[in-house]
């Protein structure tokens, strides 16, 4: 049960922003974990995440809710330790984009990367996104020092060079 | 008429037989009258019959007179005569003695003289003919010895010549070649030195040439480029048909993405 709870929480991270946000959620239980006394932890989240609760913190509240009523659990603990190191372990994946991206297609990226790349560990995968409004519309890819330019230049120039189209038309 | 005779026969003077003749005869008779002035006047001096006074005449009509007296004294006349004959044999032998002389001092005397008789000059002139003949024939033959020498120089001149003409022919010959190598090398060095120059030449218009293809490489490139983008424009609104909106390019994005992964067989 810990575990699925814990690849469930993973699998709604998704991106390096969410779990970042994660670990410092988890910092926060950690030094409540020796805290005293009542503790009302929605008022800590606000603190900490002033623009809004995050969108992983509906399934964290979901798998773990003793969490949030302030009975801070050993098993819950090692939910969000197994959390945290799925993202250390993770796959770390670079996209640029000018855009910002929808959470649809977030998963359905994410969802491309482990139907076609071998994951037999099943590390997972956190991708990052940085925006660059300026750029060429499709994306740049990075991924464990290897690179993909999915730009609809590039893949028009490689479409022009593959048919030879400046020796045949220019 | 003066002749002089050649040096080489000087010394011989040769007589015929109507000179020796004349000469010899010349002789005996002043032989013999010289014997007979002697005798008479051994003679008269004995018998004391003619003394020396006597005319020679006078001594022939004695003689004569003496003659028709003494044929009666046939004895005295035969020793006489006899003497005489003895007289005449010595007589003859001393005058073909002295006529030798006497010939030897003519011939000395003629070979001197310069009037030369008619048969003198005929003989002088079988003389010289002969001396002509002689000296044709000499001449002849130092004619054939000068020409045999000739020819012997000449022969020899010729094959100095043909040396000398091979010799200059090969010297004129190897100056020649020597010219024609020279020319060779000079044309070699020319020819080396144009080619080195046409090669720098051709290196030049080479860089530049390949300069101007560059620019004009780069130029077009750049007019490619954009015709490049001209026709990526024109690809964007074929494919997108109309603008791409988020939805869109999403998708768009998510489908290059697979369709790479694939591609390329990326293993991360």
């Amino acid at each position: 049960m810990s575990s699925e709870s814990s690849k469930k929480i993973f699998n709604s991270l998704q991106t390096r922003q969410r779990a970042n946000e994660f670990l410092r959620f988890h910092g926060l239980i950690m030094t409540l974990s020796h805290r005293v006394g009542d503790i009302n932890l929605e008022k800590l989240i606000r603190d900490v995440f002033k623009n809004g609760d995050p969108t992983w913190l509906g399934v964290v509240k979901e798998d773990l809710p003793d969490l949030f009523s302030g009975d801070i659990k050993k098993s819950d603990i090692d939910v969000l330790d197994t959390v945290k190191s799925m993202i250390e372990n993770s796959d770390q994946v670079k996209v640029e984009i000018s855009f910002e991206p929808s959470d649809q297609f977030i998963t359905d990226f994410i969802n491309i990367l482990e139907i076609n790349l071998d994951n037999s560990l099943n590390k997972g995968f956190v991708v990052e996104f940085d925006v660059i409004e300026d750029m060429d519309m499709g994306a740049r890819f990075y991924m464990n020092g290897k690179f993909l330019d999915l730009t609809i230049r590039s893949q028009v120039e490689n479409y022009l060079i593959s048919n030879d189209v400046v020796n045949r038309y220019i | 008429m003066n002749l002089i005779l050649p040096i080489f026969n000087s010394g011989v003077f040769v007589l015929d037989v109507e000179t020796f003749i004349a000469l010899t005869c010349f002789f005996i008779a002043a032989v013999l009258l010289c014997y007979l002035l002697v005798t008479y006047s051994s003679d008269s001096d004995v018998g004391d019959v003619f003394p020396n006074s006597l005319s020679l005449k006078d001594k022939i009509e004695i003689k004569k007179a003496k003659k028709q007296g003494i044929e009666i004294k046939e004895t005295i006349e035969k020793e006489a005569y006899e003497t005489a004959l003895s007289i005449l044999d010595k007589a003859r032998s001393d005058s073909l003695r002295i006529l030798g002389q006497a010939q030897v001092k003519a011939q000395g005397l003629i070979s001197n003289t310069y009037v030369i008789s008619k048969e003198s000059r005929a003989m002088l002139e079988r003389s010289v003919n002969e001396i002509y003949e002689k000296q044709g024939r000499v001449l002849g033959n130092i004619s054939d010895e000068i020409l045999e020498s000739y020819r012997l120089a000449v022969e020899e001149g010729k094959k100095d010549n043909i040396r000398t003409l091979y010799e200059v022919t090969e010297a004129m010959r190897q100056e020649a070649i020597q010219g024609v190598n020279e020319l060779k090398d000079v044309v070699k060095k020319e020819t080396i030195g144009a080619q080195d120059a046409l090669e720098e030449k051709i290196t030049t218009e080479y860089a530049k040439i390949d300069s101007e293809v560059k620019e004009y490489k780069s130029k077009k490139v750049e007019g490619l480029n954009k015709k490049i983008f001209e026709l990526l424009s024109n690809v964007y609104m074929e494919l997108m048909g109309e603008d791409l909106d988020q939805i869109k390019h999403e998708k768009l994005i998510l489908t290059l993405l697979e369709r790479e992964i694939k591609k390329s067989g990326l293993n991360f």
